[in-house]
């Protein structure tokens, strides 16, 4: 009796305090392919040299048990993590759907975590535990840094962590003790919801009211400011000299890294629809761009020209995912759609169970795509016949 | 107030009980009726089921279209794509709508649509206006967008779904993104800032659901636009989950302390319309009152055979709606008292006003025509002003709202716009003496407020058909009854309304709302134009009624000039001005969120010294322009509808009775999406161990139908178990506990007569078999009739106008054994006389009688009606009862003067002297049962006090003394009773 009792009073406490550790027993090792922040990497490109080519079949789904924010899930050395509105972390295995572990915090995850040096950098809603540096082996905080919440994903260096919060605050942080190295103010009255992108050792940080500026990551100091007309709400791209900036009115600029000055901006007649973050296909040298429009356009880095459009059906707010052959994107009418990489030609659509609402991730034949209500799908090429062994 | 429906409450009733005779007797309620059995169907478009009838097909496909387009723009404005088709449910007019069942209350003549979240569906109706139809069907589509973006946050943090955004907010999105201001929010907005009582930031929620709320939010939502950028305001949804307050929902969002963001807002609003007062001033400074007590509007006027001066307006004082009439003296000032010259509101004949759509007007014989509804559709009704004498009422087949009639010069017709089942608004002409009707327009362009010319040959009228009007212009045409033509009068991107025409005949007035330098819509002012009877060449015809050949442009036209003159220069709005002699106005004007009737002097000296000119070329090149519609080419599917049925309510109950113990139960309603077809389940057990499970098990199922004008209901029941009855025959000498059985079912029909009268008719059959206190077996049958009528309206608190009664008849019989028979008469009448404003004298008088074999007792006692009793404790097979009151106000709106009580919502405290008095009896009249109260007279009289929280509970407290033996004996004590629930 008095043993169950203890135990009663022990899982009380346990769930009062909030706090499930996540321990992962293998350690893992982050290769090229992996998906360790937003975009894949920190220019995000959302491109993965992994091939998933269409039709896909669902290989198996689970219920995180709460919304994910745009930037999606982490995929690394095949385990799959995401952090979720409500506070947990959950761990799966990319191969069978095996929960590997959750934690659960007080907070709510809206920005992208990322994962480097064994550690996974949580951003929180939440004015007491802004930043954590998390150990998902051991389950021990790190570091935790307190400021204005976070709605975008962490850049985590090896030695410095950035960190752009609600209030427009940019901070470095060391990345191993927590302590903050320097601090930048942005713009005052303002917000940053776009998540910082990186481009040779500096970073790239957009405003709500769409100014732009680029400072130096190991100091924070200010190499040049651009403010444009319209908002940025979404996460910038970068390749070489070029940095991709999408606006919620209708215009995506390219802005020289180098003096911030702008390339070219490509306008629709449409001032209301909102761009989602783009991706940047290498191999073809395209931008690729959604928007809430339903349309997926293709452009020319070098010159805004516009190349393939497509229309697909509902509004998209997530980047495009590039796999070896395809595109992958979906909308808010949950659709999943899979399109020639080249062309832009609609290969195959597939009605999922609600709205995609975060970047869809490759890795290692699969393609992990969450929508709602609260779930995480895992798709496969189907196999064709003669693939089938006997 | 809501009303809910109420054949639905009989019904809920009638499951629940086992005495439908009970049901009867205590209920009232006006009727709202379904005068047409619609034919819907359904037009499928990409993302939206539009529901329609035959007749108003083309207008679903202007509505669809509208859908389909704002769906694309709030994909972009939301971010957000809906997953699932929404239902839209037109209806071609106001009229129809108010037949609507989708919504359980009375609907009033202002509301333009809603949106319904449990069935998620749209109800909007057109109204002859097809802007204002496609605004709407704008607002409600933001409606469903932010409900489902709201909805869908909420969940994906995890939270609970009843965390709602601030209604202003909604509403004011709604607005905002449903289309640029319009001339009323600018109106509105002028006023409360002249007026001085725009409602600040952070008290919006004191002014929730009311017209002014929706324009501040809307401004508030401009603001932010303006100043923050307008992705805020979808930030904002995006950040509600953060705090229960959205004040700080707005502080994190826009990054600015809320305070300073309240004050920005304020500055914001006042540094755009300070300006105006350099040059405007308002109405009562600048024009003379006729009547400013109360809602006033739609004035005309007559002078008498005898030289006497009267104006004639549509008001309401007390709450009622009436024709009033006011004696005017040579100076065109109000003399005396006004006059309630028709009474509205209380009988099918005048069964509303159209306060805001229909204008009044005056014959030269003195027959004055004015407009009401009347059952299914408008009447006009002609007043015999110089005889004193209503003359008679005019109803046409087929014309559904009929609005705004004008007398020709010789009196012997009629001309009014009408809106068919179409939708559409057209002008008519009534022959009174041939008794023919005429159509002089006929297309999809709104038709207002037309005027007769004084010679007879011109019939001037406000229309969108101008080239303009596409844009949502109305301007002013003259129809040519000599050529039937159509010629310009005004032309111009403005509001241009109400033409009549001067006695002479040489001018125009009309209101006029244009845009000024700002781009904003500016004051509606009254304006003149003269007016040539003789067109020149080049002044060219409007195309587009069927009467009139297409007008095809060929060649440029010369320019025709014609100079508008601006008479007034006032802050707000003027409506519906009407000349008295060729110097004298009538005109209704708004101002401190009030309609008052007033008057404007030395007209003469203002048409040669206007207040502004402005000329317009009426050589226009008209194009003949059309609203978009959706096309079977557009991939639209036309489905006949078909019923399916979905939830209404689910509701579980669990309660514990000191005497009964512990028992559950759960309701659960479904309806179609026209909620025409209802089935109520009923389920509760009474059973005290899980042996008595079974036996104890309580169901009813019940269909209530309510597409047509008779309302009809049927369902069966089973009741069982052991339960406390205090109408038992025999709870008179025994604790009143039952043990009994039934089985059966029941059939109702609910007729109305009117709005104000119905005829109820329930008949039951059913199996009883009674095992204690005695045992006894029956096969009964229980037939009702009932004859309800109310007029009645309601204050915060309660009745405070009108009279309502129940006169029912019932007969219930054992038809096998003759074990049970016995009759019942009641009478409940209740009469409400509003001696002022706040103060009511209330009367009622019951009567009940139940007499024969197994004669249920009625029960009364407690704070509802007879007080000083415990509830309930007065029971007899027959009474009488009869309660008075004279209500009156103690404090209205008591936070206004601290404003700490404003969280606690009290409403107001009211007062009431009252005077009870009641005899039950069985058998004997002075028999006397002490254990029921019965064989006595008794009685009570003291001081009640009324609180009302939150517009929706009446909190109640009496004090007095009790009395009994035929008043002979009084309490020692006074008794002191605490209840809540309405005043009777």
């Amino acid at each position: 009796m008095t043993k169950i009792f203890l135990h009663s009073i022990l899982s009380l406490v346990f769930l009062l305090s909030g706090c499930v550790n996540l321990k992962l027993d293998e350690r893992l090792m982050v290769d090229e392919g992996d998906w360790y922040t937003e975009g894949g990497n920190d220019t995000h490109h959302h491109h993965v040299s992994t091939t998933v080519d269409p039709p896909l079949v669902e290989k198996w789904r689970y219920d995180v048990g709460a919304g994910v924010g745009l930037a999606g899930a982490l995929v690394i050395d095949g385990v799959i993590l995401v952090g979720t509105r409500k506070g947990h972390i959950l761990a799966l295995d990319l191969q069978t759907g095996k929960k590997l572990g959750r934690a659960r915090f007080e907070a709510p995850i809206e920005g992208g975590m990322t994962y480097n040096n064994s550690l996974l950098y949580l951003p929180f809603i939440d004015k007491k535990r802004t930043i954590v540096a998390y150990n998902i082996y051991d389950g021990d905080h790190v570091w935790r840094v307190k400021g204005a919440p976070v709605e975008s994903t962490i850049l985590a260096g090896d030695s410095v962590v950035v960190v752009v919060d609600s209030d427009a605050l940019v901070r470095g942080i060391d990345a191993r003790s927590g302590e903050v190295l320097w601090e930048q103010q942005m713009d005052e009255k303002t917000g940053i919801v776009a998540s910082p992108v990186s481009v040779d050792g500096d970073l790239i940080v957009a405003t709500e009211e769409g100014v732009v500026h680029k400072l130096e990551a190991a100091t924070g100091a200010k190499h040049w400011s651009q403010a444009l007309p319209e908002p940025v709400y979404s996460t910038p791209s970068v390749n070489g000299d070029n940095i991709f900036i999408p606006t919620t009115r209708g215009r995506f600029y390219s802005l020289s890294s180098r003096t911030g000055e702008i390339k070219w901006v490509y306008t629709l007649p449409d001032s209301t629809v909102r761009f989602a973050a783009p991706g940047y296909d290498t191999e073809n040298n395209q931008v690729v761009l959604a928007g809430s429009d339903g349309h997926l356009r293709a452009l020319d880095p070098a010159s805004g020209d516009e190349g393939w459009v497509t229309k697909l059906d509902g509004a998209i707010i997530t980047a495009p995912l590039f796999t070896n052959n395809t595109i992958y994107v979906g909308s808010l009418r949950g659709m999943l759609y899979a399109l020639d990489r080249t062309t832009g030609e609609k290969l195959w659509e597939h009605k999922v169970t609600g709205r995609i609402k975060s970047a869809i991730v490759a890795h290692d034949e699969k393609l992990v795509v969450m929508a709602e209500t609260q779930q995480l799908f895992v798709f496969e090429t189907e196999a064709r016949e003669e693939d089938v062994s006997p | 107030m809501i009303r809910i429906k109420h054949v639905c409450i009989l019904v809920i009733l009638l499951c629940i009980s086992t005495d439908h005779l009970a049901v009867a007797q205590y209920h009232f309620g006006r009727n709202k009726i379904q005068y047409e059995d619609f034919d819907w169907q359904v037009l499928k478009t990409e993302h939206f089921d539009v529901h329609y009838y035959p007749e108003m097909k083309d207008l679903a496909e202007h509505g669809a279209y509208f859908a389909e387009e704002i769906y694309e723009e709030l994909e972009n404005k939301f971010n957000y794509s809906l997953n699932h088709r929404v239902p839209l449910i037109f209806y071609s007019s106001n009229l129809h709508f108010k037949q609507t069942n989708t919504f359980p209350g009375f609907i009033p003549d202002g509301v333009g649509g809603f949106y319904e979240f449990l069935k998620g569906r749209v109800v909007i109706p057109a109204n002859g206006d097809i802007h204002r139809f496609r605004r709407v069907v704008r607002h409600e589509l933001v409606h469903v967008f932010t409900f489902m973006k709201a909805f869908r946050v909420l969940k994906e943090y995890r939270l609970p779904i009843s965390r709602n955004l601030p209604l202003w907010f909604t509403e004011g999105l709604a607005e905002y993104w449903s289309g640029e201001p319009d001339y009323q929010h600018e109106m509105i907005l002028r006023d409360a800032i002249f007026s001085n009582y725009l409602v600040p930031l952070e008290s919006m929620y004191r002014i929730n659901g009311s017209y002014l709320m929706y324009k501040q939010g809307e401004a508030i939502c401009r603001f932010i636009s303006e100043r923050y950028g307008e992705e805020k305001l979808l930030r904002l949804i995006e950040n509600s989950w953060q705090s229960k307050d959205f004040r700080q929902v707005m502080a994190y969002t826009l990054h600015e302390d809320f305070d300073e963001i309240a004050l920005a807002w304020s500055d914001w609003l006042k540094d755009q319309y300070y300006p105006v007062l350099e040059e405007a001033l308002p109405p009562t400074l600048s024009t003379d009152p006729i009547a400013l007590r109360g809602f006033n509007s739609k004035p005309t006027y007559y002078q008498f055979k005898d030289g006497t001066r009267k104006a004639y307006y549509i008001g309401n004082r007390t709450g009622y709606t009436n024709l009033y009439e006011q004696e005017l003296d040579s100076l065109y000032r109000p003399v005396g008292k006004e006059k309630e010259l028709v009474k509205g509101e209380r009988d099918h004949r005048f069964e509303a006003f159209h306060f805001f759509e229909s204008r009044t007007s005056v014959s030269n014989e003195g027959k004055l025509a004015f407009v009401t509804k009347s059952g299914e559709s408008n009447s006009i009704h002609i007043y015999d002003l110089e005889a004193d004498v209503l003359e008679g009422s005019l109803q046409f087949k087929d014309l559904i709202a009929v609005y705004s009639p004008t007398w020709s010069p010789k009196g012997d017709k009629i001309s009014f716009s009408s809106i068919t089942r179409s939708g559409y608004n057209d002008l008519y002409v009534f022959d009174l003496e041939k008794e023919s009707l005429e159509r002089l327009t006929d297309d999809m362009y709104d038709e207002r407020n037309p005027s007769w010319s004084p010679d007879g040959r011109y019939i001037a009228f406000s229309s969108d058909r101008t080239s303009t009007g596409e844009r949502g212009s109305y301007n002013l045409f003259a129809f040519d009854l000599l050529n039937r033509k159509i010629n310009y009068v005004t032309h111009g991107e403005h509001h241009d309304f109400s033409p009549h025409w001067s006695p002479d005949g040489e001018y125009l007035l009309f209101t006029s709302a244009r845009k000024d330098s700002t781009g904003r819509f500016g004051a509606q002012d009254i304006w003149a134009i003269a007016f040539d009877s003789e067109v020149p060449a080049a002044f060219p015809e409007v195309a587009s009624t069927t009467f009139i050949p297409q007008f095809e442009e060929t060649h440029p036209r010369e320019i025709y000039t014609k100079e508008a003159r601006r008479l007034t220069n006032i802050t707000t709005a003027a409506y519906d001005p009407v000349w008295m002699d060729n110097d004298h106005l009538i005109f209704t004007s708004f101002e401190q969120l009030g309609f008052t009737i007033r008057s404007l002097s030395d007209v003469d000296s203002l048409l040669s010294n206007p207040r502004a000119v402005e000329s317009a070329n009426l050589a226009i090149n008209t194009t003949k322009w059309n609203f978009d519609r959706v096309t079977s080419d557009d991939g639209v599917e036309y489905k006949p509808y078909k019923r399916k049925y979905a939830l209404d309510i689910a509701q579980g109950q669990v309660s514990q009775n000191p005497v009964l113990g512990t028992y559950g139960g759960a309701l659960i309603s479904f309806s179609d999406l026209m909620s025409n077809d209802r089935w109520f389940i009923t389920m509760y057990n009474l059973g005290r161990s899980r042996r008595d499970f079974l036996s104890s098990m309580n169901v009813a199922v019940t269909r209530v139908q309510y597409n047509k004008r008779a309302n009809f209901s049927y369902g069966i029941f089973r009741y069982g178990g052991e339960r406390y009855d205090i109408t038992d025959p025999d709870a008179d000498e025994s604790f009143p506990f039952i043990l009994e059985t039934i089985y059966g079912g029941s059939f109702g029909v609910s007729y109305p007569i009117s709005m104000f009268k119905r005829i109820e008719l329930n008949t039951a059959l059913s199996w009883s078999d009674l095992d204690f206190p005695r045992d006894r077996e029956a096969l009964l049958l229980s037939n009702a009739v009932s004859l309800v009528h109310d007029n009645t309206i309601y204050g915060r608190n309660g009745p405070v106008q009108g009279w309502r009664g129940n006169l029912t008849a019932a007969y219930t019989s054992d038809i096998a054994n003759s074990n049970v028979s016995y009759y019942t008469l009641t009478a409940d009448l209740r009469h409400y006389l509003r001696i002022s404003d706040q103060i009511t004298f209330a009367s009622r008088a019951v009567g009940r009688l139940n007499q024969g074999e197994e004669a249920r007792l009625f029960i009364i006692g407690g704070s509802w009606d007879l007080r000083g009793k415990r509830l309930y404790s007065v029971r007899g097979a027959k009474m009488w009862f009869t309660s008075h009151e004279l209500r009156f106000p103690i404090v209205e709106y008591p936070s206004v003067m601290i404003p700490l009580l404003a969280p606690f919502g009290i409403v107001n405290i009211r007062g009431a002297l009252f005077f009870d008095a009641a005899h039950a009896w069985n058998g004997d009249y002075y028999r006397e049962q002490p254990q029921i109260n019965a064989g006595e007279t008794l009685g009570a009289a003291g001081l009640g006090f009324r609180m009302n929280l939150f517009g929706g509970i009446v909190l109640r407290y009496d004090l007095g003394y009790s009395y009994s033996d035929g008043f002979r004996e009084r309490s020692d004590k006074i008794f002191k009773q605490f209840f809540f629930g309405f005043d009777f």
